[in-house]
């Protein structure tokens, strides 16, 4: 009796099983693979090493585990994360979100606090977390949970078209030493304005990140309290090396990236993420179509006079948005698979991004370098080789209103010396300039800080 | 081997036994709710084949796909109409605002080469032409191409064109944030002066010289003069000079009211908003994926395709190489590839072009594919499904046969035993009528009152008398205890010949069964009448 009822039991469970084993996802299947939508940011010339290494994954484990990465938007990183934003709060006409994006964790943060993101710290172990480079992982740790996976990190250089510098620096005496510090890059800056009659010599790609980093180097921090510390004696020498020059027309005042203003020749200096190296053009065209071979210097990220060497470190990781079981394993695998050294170093290898493992970033990225064949990236590895080695490295303070505070003071500080230059410009020949631009910059400053 | 031989020879000693003894009451039970389970089980499945349920795989796949190629391809081909009537309309509205802006300089379309310092004003004025016909026909880039240069003297100038290139970055998302535009070609102050960015691979003009798709429609308006709507040319999927994506464009040329070919103007499809705008419908068939290629002689030409869906079959093969379509199945065409790719789908030629057209010898075709594995792979898995859960019925109503047969012969067994028991009075009630009744009259008889009355025996004993004399027989063989083998043997008569007797022996003695026949002549033979029967 007791075994015909264990038997009938037992069908009832088989019978369960398969109804139920018919309609949940949780065991990858290569014969029935399951799809990743993928949006990221890698345009241009790197969205061509990104689809090669996609196609490998999917033609390899992809294809072993039942795997598809499919990309279905890239864009920049401010356009990609409006996207995401607009996605998550569902504005009309948003698409949906994907399975696997590129974030910055300011980003990643707002998705956080809508719960759609899978908190990565339990799809990998300590052990295999323990290869990466701690300080990465930390960074996309957000709310007590990692949700920002590091695949590739940068941080900021100094960009200098060579071919333009070293005629310069041949007429002038300037040399390369002379860009090690702000103050240094703006006397240069003045000289070339000169030499150049009226061009631009040097353009932050963001002036807040100019700030945050001069305040940490001059040893105050810049967000304060949700605010920004602008009233102090250190921020108004940070003021005044980039408002004093951008008034006067040494340094550009831009609204894009100054990748745009190098195309044109329009300026030769600039100090940007190295994640951007490959957009620094091959060649520089002038008004009249000609063009010129465009070599670039790319030194470390310069230091205000005094202070200590520290440079950004700029954290877009990967995230994986909320979906089921089977998809997020599934996401788990591509990112191990990804940031696995010999992936990794690949894609360093090829962008100017920095590695993540402490594999990666130790003797085989030496070694890499040797076979590398795009010179910018050659030089900027070893860049950041000497950058590891003396800077300590800055993660922004990750507050709620980071991005308006950021956005507000980038807009706010470009209106305030574009307002100036045209008064500037407007003086007549006589005019004292000196003085006229000291008063410009004292009441615009004082305006500033209200 | 031998370990089979010996369960055939257990599975024919008990067979055999059971022949011998006749079969009992349990095995009775079992083998008709088995048959029952079997009645279902073949009723369902006759419904299952009268409602095509096996085949329904095949149709649903061939419903899934016709649907789905038909909307896509409609898609494809509504689109790519709209993209080719709104670039000539742009040609036409470009090329009389240009003509006018020239005149008002003094100059002619035929002019422009010798005019250089105009180009960028001219082009500055189109800007906002361009970028709103761009927004309004949805595709992913708008362009202008002048048959001039702004500097003849400069190094490869020969194939150096100048013009504006707009590209819509995220063309298929509708916002109500202004279109992320960047500037792939054209003069860097355009960009500047409106706060648009340029391009990541952007280059002042346009090199012409690899692919010149861009001057074929130019060639064929200077070969025969035509409408506007025969001398657009769509590309099949390139990746421009200095560009990294694959994009098809639709060029057509810009002509004064003199009819001088001053240039071309159109858009571009990209490989990314062809991907986001035709996507196949993949839950049926996770691997599947659209393409419009050109198409000549039964060869689908892969290399000049754009795709879309999620899987990019010829990424994973790492081969771009010609697809020749095969023989046409059932439901659909086979593909393969020299690799050994081997795709199953369907495709159709659509028009791009007017019969009449300076191209209409090109032909494009949209195809609907997946790897040919999928689809019997898919078809198959239906059936098993269907099949295992046919065994688990069978195997559950086997089960439940077995219990159901246990449940309910243990307790009439459990009777049946204490009948046969010495000690049948502290029998309890078994709650089964019959058995109550049987033990009912035993305990009585065994009490010493007379089971029944002596009146019932006379009538029993009158009823034996209206037997025939065969019938008399038979019953005599019952009285002595003789088996159904044993009288057949004896009588030289058939099982069907006694069966009959016994149906009327039974009528007539108003008995229903052989055992109420053996416990009428036991309780007489108990009450001593029964040599009154012979």
């Amino acid at each position: 009796m007791m075994k015909v009822r264990a038997l009938c039991l037992m069908l009832i469970f088989l019978i369960l099983l398969c109804s139920v084993g018919c309609s949940t996802k949780t065991v990858l299947n290569p014969k029935s693979p399951v799809t990743l939508t993928m949006w990221h940011n890698y345009g241009g010339q790197m969205k061509n090493l990104m689809d090669e290494m996609i196609d490998e994954f999917n033609r390899t484990v992809g294809t072993e585990k039942g795997i598809i990465i499919s990309v279905t938007s890239i864009s920049g990183s401010s356009a990609l994360h409006d996207k995401l934003i607009s996605a998550a709060f569902g504005d009309p006409g948003a698409p949906e979100l994907p399975d696997l994006a590129v974030v910055y964790p300011k980003t990643a943060l707002k998705l956080v606090e809508k719960d759609l993101l899978v908190d990565l710290s339990g799809r990998f172990t300590e052990e295999e977390l323990s290869a990466y480079v701690p300080r990465f992982v930390e960074e996309g740790r957000l709310k007590g949970g990692l949700f920002v996976f590091p695949i590739a990190k940068s941080t900021e250089a100094l960009f200098v078209n060579k071919s333009i510098f070293d005629r310069f620096a041949a007429d002038t005496g300037s040399t390369y030493d002379e860009l090690s510090t702000f103050e240094g890059i703006m006397r240069t800056a003045d000289k070339y304005h000169e030499w150049s009659e009226g061009k631009a010599f040097y353009m932050p790609d963001s002036v807040f990140n100019m700030a945050i980093i001069g305040m940490n180097q001059l040893g105050e921090d810049f967000v304060q309290n949700n605010g920004l510390n602008t009233a102090g004696r250190v921020y108004k020498k940070i003021w005044d090396t980039y408002f004093l020059s951008a008034v006067k027309g040494s340094t550009a005042i831009f609204d894009g990236y100054s990748t745009d203003l190098f195309k044109t020749g329009d300026i030769v200096c600039s100090t940007g993420s190295t994640a951007g190296v490959l957009f620094y053009p091959s060649t520089v065209t002038y008004a009249d179509n000609t063009k010129e071979n465009a070599e670039y210097a790319i030194l470390p990220y310069p230091v205000f006079e005094g202070g200590r060497k520290v440079a950004l470190q700029r954290g877009s990781g990967m995230c994986v948005v909320k979906s089921d079981e089977q998809k997020e394993i599934a996401a788990a695998i591509f990112l191990k698979w990804f940031t696995a050294p010999e992936q990794n170093l690949h894609f360093t290898a090829s962008s100017g991004y920095l590695p993540v493992t402490e594999k990666a970033f130790g003797d085989s990225m030496s070694k890499q370098m040797e076979g590398i064949s795009e010179e910018n990236i050659k030089k900027l590895l070893g860049t950041i080789m000497v950058m590891q080695e003396d800077y300590d490295f800055f993660i922004p303070p990750l507050t709620d209103n980071y991005d308006e505070l950021q956005k507000g003071y980038e807009a706010r500080l470009k209106k305030a010396a574009k307002a100036a230059k045209a008064e500037f410009d407007a003086l007549d020949e006589a005019a004292d300039k000196s003085a006229a631009l000291e008063t410009l910059s004292r009441s615009m400053y004082e305006d500033f800080i209200k | 081997m031998n370990r089979l031989s010996e369960t055939t020879r257990k599975i024919q000693y008990h067979v055999r036994r059971e022949r011998a003894s006749g079969i009992s009451m349990r095995y009775r039970l079992f083998g008709f709710l088995f048959v029952l389970v079997l009645t279902l089980l073949s009723f369902v499945f006759i419904i299952l084949l009268l409602t095509g349920t096996f085949t329904a795989g095949l149709r649903e796949a061939e419903g899934f796909y016709s649907n789905e190629f038909k909307r896509i391809s409609s898609a494809v081909e509504k689109e790519y109409g709209h993209v080719s009537a709104s670039a000539v309309s742009l040609s036409s509205s470009l090329s009389q605002s240009m003509e006018r802006f020239l005149s008002e300089k003094g100059l002619s379309t035929a002019d422009l080469p010798e005019a250089p310092e105009v180009l960028e004003e001219l082009l500055d004025r189109e800007f906002d032409r361009l970028l709103f016909s761009l927004e309004k026909t949805g595709a992913s880039g708008a362009f202008i191409v002048l048959d001039a240069t702004v500097n003849k003297q400069a190094e490869a100038a020969e194939f150096s064109r100048a013009g504006l290139y707009l590209k819509n970055m995220e063309p298929n998302i509708i916002s109500s944030a202004p279109p992320d535009v960047t500037i792939l070609r054209g003069f860097p102050d355009i960009a500047r002066d409106r706060g648009y960015s340029l391009h990541a691979q952007w280059d002042m003009e346009f090199m012409i010289d690899s692919p010149s798709h861009f001057f074929l429609p130019f060639e064929k308006a200077k070969e025969k003069p035509r409408p506007l709507s025969r001398l657009y040319y769509w590309s099949g999927a390139v990746t421009l000079p200095k560009t990294s994506e694959d994009a098809m464009l639709c060029i057509v040329p810009l002509i004064d009211s003199s009819g001088n070919i001053f240039g071309v103007c159109g858009y571009e499809v990209s490989a990314m908003l062809f991907k986001l705008k035709f996507i196949p419908d993949s839950s049926a068939y996770q691997r599947i994926f659209c393409m419009l290629a050109p198409i000549e002689d039964s060869v689908l030409r892969v290399g000049s395709a754009l795709f879309s869906g999620n899987y990019d079959a010829f990424g994973v093969s790492g081969d771009k190489k010609p697809l020749i379509i095969k023989n046409r199945g059932r439901l659909l065409y086979s593909y393969e590839q020299q690799n050994g790719l081997s795709l199953a789908g369907l495709h159709k030629e659509i028009r791009l072009y007017p019969e009449d057209s300076a191209f209409a010898e090109e032909h494009f075709a949209v195809g609907i594919l997946m790897p040919q594995e999928d689809l019997g792979r898919r078809l198959a898995w239906m059936n098993i499904r269907l099949i295992v859960l046919c065994a688990l019925f069978l195997l559950a109503g086997t089960a439940a046969s077995v219990f159901i047969g246990n449940k309910y012969m243990n307790p009439i067994m459990k009777g049946l035993n204490a009948i046969g028991s010495q000690d049948i009075d502290s029998i309890a009630r078994t709650n089964i009528t019959e058995i109550d009744e049987i033990i009912g009259q035993i305990k009585a008889r065994r009490t010493g009152k007379a089971p029944l009355p002596d009146d019932i025996f006379t009538d029993f004993i009158g009823r034996v008398k209206t037997l025939t004399p065969t019938e008399k027989m038979i019953f005599r063989y019952y009285l002595e205890g003789k088996s159904n083998g044993e009288i057949l043997e004896l009588m030289y008569i058939s099982a069907n010949t006694l069966k009959t007797h016994n149906n009327h022996i039974y009528t007539k003695l108003n008995v229903s069964s052989r055992n109420e026949l053996s416990l009428y002549i036991s309780l007489m033979e108990k009450s001593g009448r029964l040599s009154e029967l012979n």
